[in-house]
């Protein structure tokens, strides 16, 4: 297994009261799977996705990326893995504004030891055209695309999606679904979608249900449909 | 690192916060180069002028002619010569002082043309020549005699030209000094000797003794006490006080703004900073990123700041020099002044970038991707409002002062700064105004005051009588000079008040407002005093302290004053008149009159209204960045609810209104703590720079100047507000759609 999570608990503090957003999560995924984790507002969703990309960590329990414990490195390494390991994508894309989309994409390379040729990542993404522009003169679908590409471009073991498609309209949110199993495909990488829409778990091998930041349902999808077919 | 091309487009976007900021270190760079190096060479050239050309330790008068001058010089191991001078009428307004050229003490320095060569040749004071229209090779009559003027020049003696050394104003106008050959000042007509003394040995004393046994000493002025030579100095002093405060006051004003943008751009670009770390960027690499922008506008800033320093260091020298007759010797670009000021801005600004950073580095990704810690702590000030009796407008406005202290302490430092800095002209202008309204034109009320060459007796057609002599006492452990004046107990002529504006009579002992600051002198106290003249020690008590701003001098009944000094009845040296009256020039060691002095006033006060004039346009400049910065921070931290008001259907003018106004009352707090914040500091700076003059300069600031300066803050204040409306017009109603704001909307809904 590629992500290996044994009982996991996080917690947050708001003002006086503590507030428990993952109760004893136990988890896999496998190298190259498709990962979908369903759930509603508040069941634990994005802090999941945090703590496996490196950017949160949990109270208890492990976190074996790649037979790495995550619980056990330093600020420091964590910031490596992040930097080897992990391509995020954002639900509101998060691209610089002041950047245009080649430079956007060029932040990742940037850092990465080996990363893919820029042109190549923005043709694969459909974006050479626009390669030039800033954020602000491109679509919601236009600026995910971009956001993808910066995820792929350092060749990542793991692609981190949060809501890839929330802010999207539904043809362009399976344009873009559609993609990323292209790219998924294309550049060999294991995939963690968090959603609220339960149409997009059709596009996974694994469909993990949180609620009240407990794993409610772990099953895997026998039945995987392209992207094109997904509807909602 | 790509990341870094944003900074240019980031600094581009906001570029009038950015330009703003990087004047502002403009600014403090060049006052601080141009000042250190200009005061600093001005200081050093004064040094090497006066140790090249021999400036004199003390000037003394004596009733017979020395003649044993060598026997003296060996005797008391000092350099003494024997000087002349004569006081020519150049028109009816002007006197032209010319002195004998010398050879040994206060040796001439040509600025312009050539040394004297032959008879019936002459070199002037520049100030009087461009006073008078006359260049070099020009000639002038002087009695019978032609005079060529072959070039102009200073004595280190004269380096302020003021009839008296006791004076304080200049009027090239009115008084002049030149320096004519040693046949030559014979023939002009009678002239009065004095001596010059320098000392290789700490021997005065012994030396003053010696002179009062064999010689009647009628004048002795130590170099400390000519206003002459002694004037520069305070004045140069101010010129290094100014190079070195205020462009740290600058500078740290730029730093709280740029802090402020910094924390606001970071702020803003939590998301991104978020999303960098998550990419997998580290800190040291995103700190870098932000560090560029304090970086950027430091070596620009100082940059531009210190060459443009450097550039003006040239005209301000040429205009000190020229102002106090100094020879430009030399210009000596002091590397040390240089490289400080270029680091200066590093200096204060990188600490607290590195601060303002840190800070929002030190949130985790998590926060930094949600866009910080969400506040859930309302402000105590915020908390104690209560404005549920206000009307909306009232209370937006209100809260929106409070919210961001840090940007309110900017709004009302920035604006302190300002009015402080127009200010700073306007009081300077009312306390010279004050000291010599309240020290001259109120006090003396003759018109003309001659002064003899030797003690004269019997009584008087008309006029006052007045006698006087230096002494010396010893105030706070140390022998100081002071001159006392013995007045006829109903003079009329001289006006003396109390602090409370109360006549003083002369039946009483008097000092000076000045002198009592200087030595905390108080009324009631003793002074024991001793006659440089004659050595006669006698003690005086203190019975008032009169509203009188120069000078270290006490006034006493002029009978006692003979008394003490062993000096025959009725005697007396001076004779103050209203009329002009008809004295042989050969009996008189000075004459001047009242008109002079208030000339002399008015044409000083025509380089101030200059100064003040420039100190405003640099105010003006800087509280109109303050001020449209911090209203510019206003329009971003606000954006959406701009947006808002404008989706609600509020007008324009509304919005302007809400968003635009929102700091008048912060301006007026900022001008109101400038009143008392001026006054304070001008009194530290004019005790500063007086402490080795014998004046002090009470700080005086009129009501109506206050006025001038409070519509002028609010000029700026309007003036930036006028700039900004564009801002909140380009406000899009989509701005209340843009991904944080649906961010909030959405986790509302969920």
């Amino acid at each position: 297994m590629l992500i290996e999570i044994k009982n996991m608990d996080k917690s947050f503090i708001t003002g006086k009261e503590s507030f428990k957003a993952l109760k004893n999560v136990s988890l896999s995924i496998g190298k190259g799977e498709i990962g979908v984790i369903l759930g509603p507002s508040g069941s634990g969703k994005s802090t999941l996705l945090n703590i496996i990309g490196g950017i949160d960590r949990s109270d208890k329990g492990s976190v074996v990326i790649d037979d790495v414990d995550l619980t056990q490195l330093s600020d420091h390494q964590l910031t490596q893995y992040r930097r080897n390991y992990i391509g995020f994508i954002f639900q509101f894309y998060n691209l610089i504004p002041n950047l245009t989309a080649y430079e956007n994409v060029e932040v990742a390379a940037n850092i990465s030891k080996d990363p893919l040729d820029i042109d190549d990542v923005l043709h694969a993404v459909d974006m050479s055209e626009f390669k030039h522009r800033f954020p602000r003169e491109l679509s919601g679908g236009q600026q995910q695309r971009i956001s993808i590409a910066r995820a792929i471009v350092k060749k990542p073991k793991f692609l981190l999606c949060d809501e890839p498609t929330g802010a999207l309209d539904y043809h362009t949110s399976i344009e873009i679904l559609k993609l990323m199993t292209e790219i998924i495909k294309k550049f060999d990488t294991t995939v963690l979608i968090i959603t609220h829409n339960t149409a997009i778990s059709a596009i996974a091998n694994r469909i993990i249900t949180l609620r009240s930041g407990e794993v409610a349902e772990n099953i895997i999808n026998d039945h995987i449909l392209p992207a094109e077919k997904v509807v909602w | 690192m790509v990341i870094n091309k944003k900074v240019k487009r980031t600094m581009l976007e906001h570029k009038s916060q950015y330009i703003g900021s990087i004047i502002l270190i403009i600014i403090g760079c060049m006052l601080y180069s141009c000042f250190n190096i200009a005061m600093v060479d001005a200081q050093d050239n004064l040094q090497k002028f006066r140790t090249d050309h021999n400036l004199e330790d003390a000037s003394f008068i004596v009733q017979n002619p020395i003649l044993n001058l060598q026997e003296l010089e060996t005797k008391f191991d000092l350099t003494l010569e024997e000087r002349k001078s004569t006081d020519f009428n150049y028109d009816s307004e002007s006197v032209l002082r010319l002195l004998q050229s010398t050879n040994k003490l206060d040796k001439y320095a040509v600025i312009k043309g050539r040394r004297l060569q032959n008879n019936d040749e002459i070199l002037i004071d520049p100030g009087f020549a461009k006073a008078h229209s006359l260049s070099v090779n020009d000639t002038f009559k002087i009695n019978k005699s032609t005079f060529e003027i072959v070039g102009f020049m200073t004595t280190p003696d004269y380096v302020y030209p003021l009839k008296s050394e006791n004076d304080v104003l200049k009027n090239p106008k009115a008084f002049g000094v030149a320096v004519v050959g040693k046949e030559d000042i014979g023939k002009i007509g009678p002239t009065l000797t004095y001596y010059s003394v320098k000392y290789n040995q700490p021997n005065s004393d012994e030396f003053i003794k010696n002179l009062s046994n064999e010689n009647i000493l009628i004048q002795w002025v130590n170099k400390k006490d000519n206003n002459r030579i002694s004037f520069v100095d305070g004045d140069l002093k101010g010129g290094v006080a100014v190079g070195k405060d205020l462009p740290i006051a600058i500078l740290l004003l730029s730093c709280i703004l740029i802090s402020v943008i910094l924390t606001r751009l970071i702020k803003g670009e939590y998301q991104e900073i978020g999303t960098l770390y998550a990419l997998g960027y580290t800190k040291k690499e995103i700190m870098g990123h932000y560090f560029r922008y304090s970086l950027i506008m430091s070596v620009v800033g100082s940059a531009i700041g210190t060459i443009s320093g450097g550039l003006l260091v040239k005209p301000l020298l040429s205009m000190v020099t020229s102002f106090y007759n100094l020879p430009l010797l030399a210009i000596n670009y002091d590397v040390k002044y240089i490289i400080f000021s270029f680091l200066l801005p590093f200096v204060f600004l990188l600490p607290v970038t590195y601060i303002v950073i840190n800070r929002a580095l030190k949130l985790s990704p998590v926060q930094l991707m949600r866009g910080g810690v969400q506040k859930t702590k309302v402000n105590f000030i915020e908390k104690s409002l209560k404005l549920d009796r206000f009307k909306f407008n009232t209370k937006f406005k209100i809260r929106e002062m409070v919210r961001s202290l840090p940007r309110t302490m900017l709004m009302i430092f920035g604006v302190t700064f300002a009015s402080m800095l127009l200010l700073l002209g306007f009081a300077t202008k009312d306390s010279m105004d004050y000291m010599v309204k309240s020290s001259y034109i109120d006090i003396y009320q003759y018109n003309y005051q001659y002064t003899f060459n030797a003690l004269q007796s019997g009584t008087l057609i008309s006029g006052e009588k007045r006698s006087l002599s230096t002494f010396t006492a010893n105030l706070n452990q140390k022998d100081e000079n002071l001159v006392i004046f013995g007045v006829e107990k109903d003079s009329k002529l001289i006006n003396l008040v109390d602090s409370s504006d109360n006549h003083l009579s002369f039946d009483q002992v008097i000092i000076t407002k000045s002198m009592s600051d200087k030595y905390g002198l108080k009324e009631g106290d003793s002074v024991q005093v001793k006659n440089k003249l004659n050595s006669k020690n006698f003690t005086l008590r203190i019975d008032k302290i009169a509203k009188a701003y120069t000078g270290d001098v006490i006034y006493m009944p002029l009978n006692d004053f003979n008394q003490l000094n062993g000096y025959p009845e009725n005697s007396y040296l001076q004779i103050d008149s209203k009329d002009q009256m008809n004295i042989p020039a050969d009996k008189l060691l000075s004459e001047s009159n009242r008109q002079d002095m208030i000339d002399g006033y008015n044409a000083l006060l025509m380089p101030m209204k200059y100064m003040i004039g420039g100190i405003a346009a640099m105010a003006f400049i800087i509280g109109l960045i303050v001020i449209y910065v911090v209203t510019s921070l206003v329009i971003e931290e606000n954006k959406a609810n701009i947006s808002m008001f404008k989706i609600l259907g509020y007008s324009n003018k509304e919005v302007f209104s809400l968003i635009l106004s929102s700091n008048t009352l912060l301006v007026i707090i900022g001008f109101t703590i400038s009143v008392p914040l001026i006054l304070v500091t001008l009194k530290s700076f004019f005790d500063a720079m007086t402490k080795d003059m014998n004046i002090t300069i009470p700080t005086q600031l009129n009501n109506i100047n206050i006025l001038v300066g409070f519509v002028i803050i609010m000029i700026t204040y309007e003036l930036s507000k006028a700039l900004n409306r564009k801002k909140v017009l380009n406000v899009s109603m989509a701005d209340c759609n843009a991904p944080a704001c649906q961010d909030t909307i959405l986790k509302i809904l969920r």
